[in-house]
């Protein structure tokens, strides 16, 4: 169908230009860090044990395999921001396609600092079970390409340098794999940006972290999900856990825990979209609120946790 | 006996509750009764509780002592035919709760014998019981909702109901003061002794009673109490209002043509109570407002007023703390959706520092289909944060979970708690739970826990955590600020054990 797939096409290109787009700005010095990311309000909400878990476009950034449980062609779009106007203020598109088996999905993000740097994440990648059980086991694998931008104001050490506006561009790739060996139980194993180079910006260098995780999850009667995620970033490790709960209405209670901060968040389902809010503190006294919508336009009847 | 032997026992009775039944001994099964009438019950309880407690108070903590506590209860009920009733229990071991103080050896804990006839005559007498209740409705003295003393006493009650609509009941009760002798001592402190004489009357809409009391209070030593109390019919409504004052001394001092020290000439146009002593409370509320409309659903109103003066010492002993209030309750009920909206506005006048505030607080309760309900609060008073709660409730047959979120909102420094709690049901023996706590905005707290039940004669929790949960629920809902938690890493095995009927 080629007008189906210029339509698409036009929203991958516009996401891409949304995402690594240079915008005007001002500001001083080099980050120490690159930080950029695809909001997850339900990874957000679970206290970030979302690897094992999926049922969510998001899963693209976290695990690629975690598509396949995604719910088909899925329109998404997501924002947080840290409270007390501190900034960040993250936002970001996604969308997924389901295609001779295998899903395929594209997301981007933009982050804003309060120091006008700017921050672009891009990914595309695709997911297909690899084997799958009568009663709902699979064995999936995902892969990504994983592209980020910054863009900051840069003073030289130089004194005869004058400011100016650096911008750069890196690509890396991600991959996952997600095993659920029974229906209920879910294993899964992902690296983010697995070539872990960062940024160069003169003779210094903006890094930007590789991120192993993997986890485990539990998911009871399709109703209760209890997950846990190991994370390395660099060299810190980090604990997370979470569970949700399906009540009768079309709502999810979600709750979560990492390094002694809680999160905790709510996900209305309406059947042909979903909404979701969550929280998270991030330090003493200042909480991050994330927002989020999914639109499906070929929803599968059946939703796997 | 010794920590190590305590566990082992622990381990073998866990053992032995946790192994399936055979047919023979089904789930559930009571012992046979000692006599057709009568009941009784084995009761062994034990908890081995691990802390890194900070102890703000580490002398009022029996249990940063001795880590492993348990208890053996034995308590019987003799029932028979004419309305008498025996109860007496006995307890050995170390007493579980922290508010109370260890204490070695068997002993007799709490019992009573009781006699009703035909819901006309009444008696009791009880030893270490709580629950004793007065006759009126509003003053927190004698409200017919709420025990006159939270502590357990011993003493007498004895009700008659003379003819159906007149009524006389007396409660003599003493307390043991500063049982354990730990804490602080409180402000004002309740009384050792009281006693209450009441006497009512209803007819139809009509209801009119009195009260006599005598007390002991630290705060003013012997002082007696008089209150009257009356409910009339006026239009679709009614009124009902009290009136009480307590004096300090004997009933001497309570004579002369003022009884209640009432005095008009007092009253001014910023302080329309005055003409009310400061040794009296009223209380005055209508009820029965209310409208009902098919397509709008129901409206009510609750206007009330309460006064309690700054030396008005209740049956109990406490000393008021001296309030004016005049509130308004507003209800809306859905035509067909189970929602109920109440909004209260009150003006209320704290005479203990000498501060006038208003407070409009308001409450949706929705109840959804599947067990679902929320609860959504905000509550405004003058001089003080304002406090926005919204709290979701899911329960069902395998799981509970209720979030709570708060807001107390000042402008840029507003803080956001949290509070989630969860159980989901592993087959009919296994409960797995947890709670998550973020306190304003600041410090984040877990717990989890594993209960297991055995033929409802065996439970056993297992759970640890950051903190030990104990109501943050009603804390975040209803109090009006959030109080901080002992934050303490935990590890605690409970196991209960019963035999016997009851």
């Amino acid at each position: 169908m080629p007008q189906r797939f210029c339509a698409y096409r036009r929203i991958i290109t516009a996401v891409w230009v949304l995402a690594v787009a240079p915008l005007p700005a001002a500001g001083d010095g080099i980050p120490a860090r690159f930080e950029g990311f695809i909001p997850s309000v339900r990874s957000t909400a679970m206290g970030g044990a979302f690897v094992g878990l999926g049922d969510d476009i998001t899963a693209l950034a976290v695990n690629p395999a975690g598509l396949v449980t995604s719910g088909g062609t899925v329109f998404s779009g997501a924002y947080s921001e840290l409270g007390g106007e501190l900034g960040p203020w993250t936002g970001s598109l996604a969308a997924s396609h389901e295609a001779w088996g295998t899903l395929f999905a594209a997301s981007a993000s933009q982050m804003r600092l309060p120091d006008d740097t700017i921050e672009g994440l891009f990914v595309a990648g695709a997911a297909r079970n690899l084997i799958e059980g009568s009663a709902g086991s699979f064995l999936s694998v995902g892969a990504a390409v994983r592209v980020g931008r910054i863009s900051f104001d840069w003073v030289p050490e130089c004194p005869l340098c004058s400011e100016a506006r650096v911008s750069r561009t890196v690509a890396s790739a991600d991959a996952g794999l997600m095993l659920r060996p029974l229906p209920f139980i879910s294993l899964a194993v992902a690296s983010d940006n697995l070539f872990g180079t960062g940024f160069d910006v003169g003779d210094g260098e903006v890094p930007w972290d590789r991120t192993v995780r993997y986890g485990a999850a539990w998911l009871h009667e399709d109703r209760f999900a209890v997950s846990w995620e190991r994370r390395h970033t660099g060299d810190r490790v980090t604990e997370h856990f979470g569970f949700g709960v399906r009540t009768e209405l079309p709502l999810e209670i979600m709750a979560g825990f990492t390094s002694d901060r809680v999160s905790g968040g709510l996900r209305w389902d309406g059947g042909r979209w979903r909404a979701a809010a969550a929280f998270s503190q991030e330090d003493e006294k200042t909480i991050e609120v994330s927002v989020s919508i999914e639109v499906f336009f070929d929803r599968p009847v059946v939703i796997t946790q | 006996m010794r920590g190590r032997a305590r566990i082992l026992v622990l381990a073998f009775v866990c053992v032995i509750f946790a192994a399936p039944q055979s047919p023979a001994a089904p789930a559930g099964r009571a012992v046979a009764d000692s006599a057709e009438a009568g009941t009784w019950q084995a009761l062994y309880r034990s908890r081995i509780f691990l802390s890194e407690r900070s102890g703000s108070f580490p002398w009022n903590d029996p249990l940063s002592e001795a880590h492993v506590s348990d208890r053996v209860a034995v308590m019987g009920l003799w029932r028979p035919p004419g309305g008498l009733e025996l109860f007496a229990k006995g307890a050995t071991g170390t007493v579980i709760e922290r508010d109370e103080r260890p204490r070695e050896g068997f002993a007799f804990e709490q019992g009573h014998l009781s006699y009703s006839h035909a819901d006309r005559l009444g008696g009791r007498l009880f030893a270490y019981e709580r629950g004793l209740r007065g006759l009126n409705r509003l003053l927190q003295l004698v409200s017919n909702d709420s025990p006159i003393a939270s502590t357990p006493g011993e003493g007498v009650d004895a009700s008659v109901r003379v003819a159906g609509p007149v009524s006389a009941r007396y409660t003599g009760a003493a307390f043991k003061a500063d049982r354990d002798g730990s804490g602080l001592p409180s402000p004002t402190g309740g009384g050792d002794f009281f006693s209450i004489v009441s006497l009512g009357a209803e007819a139809g809409s009509w209801n009119a009673g009195l009260m006599l009391g005598d007390t002991r209070s630290q705060a003013l030593g012997d002082a007696v109490l008089v209150g009257l109390s009356c409910g009339v019919p006026a239009g679709p409504a009614r009124v009902v209002a009290e009136l009480a004052r307590s004096a300090a001394g004997s009933w001497d001092d309570l004579r002369g043509e003022k009884i209640f020290d009432a005095d008009f000439d007092r009253m001014s146009a910023g302080e329309v109570s005055r003409w009310l002593s400061p040794n009296a409370a009223a209380a005055v509320e209508v009820l029965g407002l209310d409208i009902a409309s098919k397509r709008y659903g129901r409206f009510g109103m609750i206007p009330g007023y309460r006064y309690a003066g700054e030396r008005f010492a209740d049956a109990g002993g406490e000393v008021a703390a001296g309030t004016v209030e005049s509130y308004l309750t507003v209800w809306w009920r859905h035509p067909k959706l189970a929602a109920l909206l109440s909004v209260n506005a009150a003006d209320r006048y704290d005479a203990s520092r000498e501060k006038n505030g208003g407070v409009l607080s308001a409450t949706l309760d929705t109840r959804f289909r599947g067990g679902v309900e929320t609860r959504g609060t905000a509550l405004l008073r003058e001089g003080y944060r304002g406090v926005f709660a919204f709290s979701i409730i899911d329960d069902t047959s395998l799981s509970r979970v209720s979030a709570t979120a708060r807001l107390d909102d000042a402008g840029g420094e507003s803080s956001f708690s949290y509070l989630t709690e969860a159980a989901v049901n592993i087959g009919r023996r296994f409960t797995l739970g947890g709670t998550l706590l973020l306190e304003s905005s600041a410090r984040g707290y877990y717990s989890a826990g594993l209960e297991m039940r055995g033929g409802g004669r065996f439970f056993a929790r297992a759970s640890f955590g950051s903190y030990v949960p104990v109501s943050e629920y009603v804390r975040l809902n209803y109090g009006p600020s959030v109080t901080a938690v002992d934050g303490e890493m935990y590890m605690s095995l409970y196991v209960r054990v019963s035999l016997g009927g009851m």
